[in-house]
């Protein structure tokens, strides 16, 4: 058992106002530096947690490239902190479950209205339930659609393309997903029958926890002409979606964990700090088994959110009238890991991108982005937390070089769900957010509670460092008027 | 009879736990579990019943994947499970019969049972554990 050093901030080298690096030298077992996105006084908070020992823990992984990256809304996960960022040699470095998260190709999908806020102001209580009746939230609440395990399996080989042949998706919705919402790889033969029976029925819903339906609107610009490529103006209402692929992907991750705990060790010689880490070779069978099974709940996981997508089209035309249309303006996975190709020592080299609490962000030119799109960079959805702004930024050149085309998931959490609970009363910030002309419609009180905003960073700040860095550049804030959470 | 407490955990929650042996700890963990999941929970009589069966590396792995095995079960069923009766039970694998009730719904979604930080120990003549569950 390896003796772990707590992290001190004279460990750290200042790179420059909000980026410091964790040196090789900090710990033998180190194969590249760490790299941390934060300002000084966010790195005082950083520290008090497990998340730089876990940054660090990344960098021993065998294969990783360039340095492990941790964003500004860093905070303690299991295995890799949440906020971190990987890339690992492609096909013999390693894929690591605890990377990418239980909730597989969890994500946010911005929508976009050709409505005012002062159009919607006085529908907003009926609207937040209608949207709050469309779509199911809840622990174990199950969805509208109920599939066979032929469906099941359509789904996890198409994702939201199977929606879209089911009459769930207009005409460009697809193109306006990262990876059109659906992973090539994905094979359902390695996706357990467990997984797939706690999936069955869950398609179009939240679920709970940090999940939710916002409507909210643009309430200042950054970038003009990129919030015009985005079809974003001031004042416009948008609606945000945040879920993930469900018990589902979870069930992915909890069996594939347990395979790969049972054989790195004994079979690939991989020993590490942290059993949650658990890694094999990408090029082993255990490493595609996984990388398949990760691909079909990604694409579950663009299924659901197209599903949604669906629902809430449903509430709105409900409220606004048939001729009112929501489009997507992009979806972004920010539990995910990808086969990328980027300038690895200044030559191009194809690598195994993890993200865990982290978004893609590439930078403009690049082909993957939708061609409206495309000479601005990637759209970058940051939600903040409930009640505060969310960001939309684009991907930058500078992203592409240093952070492997990453930015920021969200504000990340300070306070503990027990903690949040203890310190406040869920009622009370119902009634005070309704004060601020912020509707919420809630399963859970108490899960109200844990979302609080003083459970989190201060989103302004995670966002400034990301655009200070040069990672992400800010086009426009939203501000939140309705609030939907399982 | 063992004692379970939850502990806050920055975006998850865990359970320190201890038993006087294995059956007691195992025991424990599920109602700690049922204590997150379904506080409050009353025991019915038992209208689902599963039998479990768990090899694992070692005892800590043991604990984690029998505790995931349940809590599958909780989500494919949708049921709270308040009884458990071991058939077998040693450091490196458990067969187990666990027997509940259906619920509407659940208080909070555990998503997964991880091996962070997860241990099993003996200390005097007792067994401490400590699991963080992913929420």
């Amino acid at each position: 058992m390896k003796v772990i050093t707590p992290i001190t901030q004279d460990m750290l080298q200042k790179i420059s106002s909000v980026i410091w690096e964790i040196p090789r030298s900090v710990r033998e077992d180190m194969r590249v530096s760490a790299r941390v996105y934060a300002t000084e006084n966010m790195l005082h908070d950083i520290i008090k947690d497990r998340s730089l020992t876990q940054l660090i823990n990344v960098a021993t992984l065998p294969g990783i490239v360039g340095a492990a990256l941790a964003m500004p809304d860093i905070h303690e996960g299991y295995g890799f902190p949440i906020g971190g960022v990987a890339a690992m040699e492609y096909p013999d470095g390693v894929i690591s479950p605890g990377g990418i998260g239980y909730d597989i190709n969890c994500g946010v999908r911005l929508l976009r209205s050709s409505l005012s806020l002062e159009h919607i102001k006085n529908h907003l209580g009926n609207l937040t339930k209608k949207l709050y009746r469309w779509i199911p939230s809840g622990v174990g609440t199950s969805g509208r659609l109920v599939l066979t395990m032929e469906e099941l399996n359509q789904v996890l080989l198409h994702g939201a393309g199977w929606m879209a042949t089911q009459g769930y998706a207009y005409g460009e919705d697809l193109i306006h997903l990262e990876s059109n919402g659906h992973l090539g790889d994905g094979n359902p033969d390695f996706v357990s029958e467990e997984a797939k029976m706690r999936g069955h029925d869950q398609l179009g819903t939240l679920g709970s926890g940090n999940h939710f339906a916002e409507v909210g609107y643009v309430d200042e610009v950054f970038d003009q002409k990129t919030a015009q490529a985005f079809g974003l103006a001031k004042g416009q209402v948008t609606v945000l979606i945040h879920t993930g692929s469900r018990g589902l992907g979870h069930q992915v991750a909890t069996d594939h964990i347990k395979v790969m705990g049972r054989v790195m060790e004994s079979t690939y010689g991989i020993t590490l700090p942290d059993r949650e880490l658990a890694c094999v070779p990408f090029s082993s069978p255990e490493g595609e088994n996984y990388f398949s099974a990760m691909s079909c709940a990604a694409n579950f996981a663009w299924a659901n959110r197209q599903l949604i997508t669906w629902e809430v089209r449903q509430a709105w035309q409900e409220v606004f009238g048939k001729t009112e249309e929501l489009s997507i303006v992009y979806d972004v996975a920010h539990n995910i890991a990808k086969i990328e190709t980027h300038l690895i020592n200044n030559k191009e080299k194809k690598v195994i991108v993890h993200r865990k609490g982290a978004t893609r962000a590439f930078g403009p030119g690049h082909p993957e982005i939708a061609e409206e799109y495309r000479v601005y960079g990637q759209p970058v959805l940051i939600p903040g937390s409930m009640g505060t702004a969310s960001y939309v930024l684009a991907g930058t050149t500078q992203g592409m070089h240093v952070a492997f085309g990453s930015s920021c998931h969200g504000a990340g959490r300070v306070m503990s769900r027990k903690a949040a609970k203890a310190a406040i009363n869920g009622k009370q910030l119902r009634s005070e957010l309704l004060e601020r002309g912020i509707y919420v419609e809630a399963g859970s009180i108490a899960g109200l509670a844990e979302e609080a905003p003083q459970a989190y960073k201060d989103i302004d700040e995670v966002i400034n460092v990301v655009h200070d860095a040069g990672i992400a550049k800010k086009v426009v804030r939203l501000r939140p008027v309705a609030v939907i959470k399982g | 009879m063992g004692t379970f407490s939850i502990l806050p955990h920055t975006a998850d929650v865990g359970l320190a736990l201890t038993g006087a042996n294995l059956d007691d700890l195992f025991r424990t963990a599920l109602n700690g579990m049922n204590a997150i999941m379904a506080p409050g929970i009353i025991a019915q009589a038992p209208s689902i019943t599963k039998t479990i069966m768990v090899e694992s590396a070692d005892l800590t792995a043991l604990l984690v994947d029998f505790m995931s095995e349940i809590l599958t079960n909780m989500h494919i069923h949708k049921a709270v499970f308040t009884s458990v009766e071991f058939n077998a039970i040693s450091p490196l694998a458990c067969t187990a019969i666990i027997a509940g009730h259906g619920v509407t719904s659940f208080a909070e979604d555990i998503k997964a049972v991880t091996y962070h930080e997860a241990f099993v120990r003996s200390i005097d003549d007792h067994l401490e554990a400590m699991i963080i569950f992913d929420i």
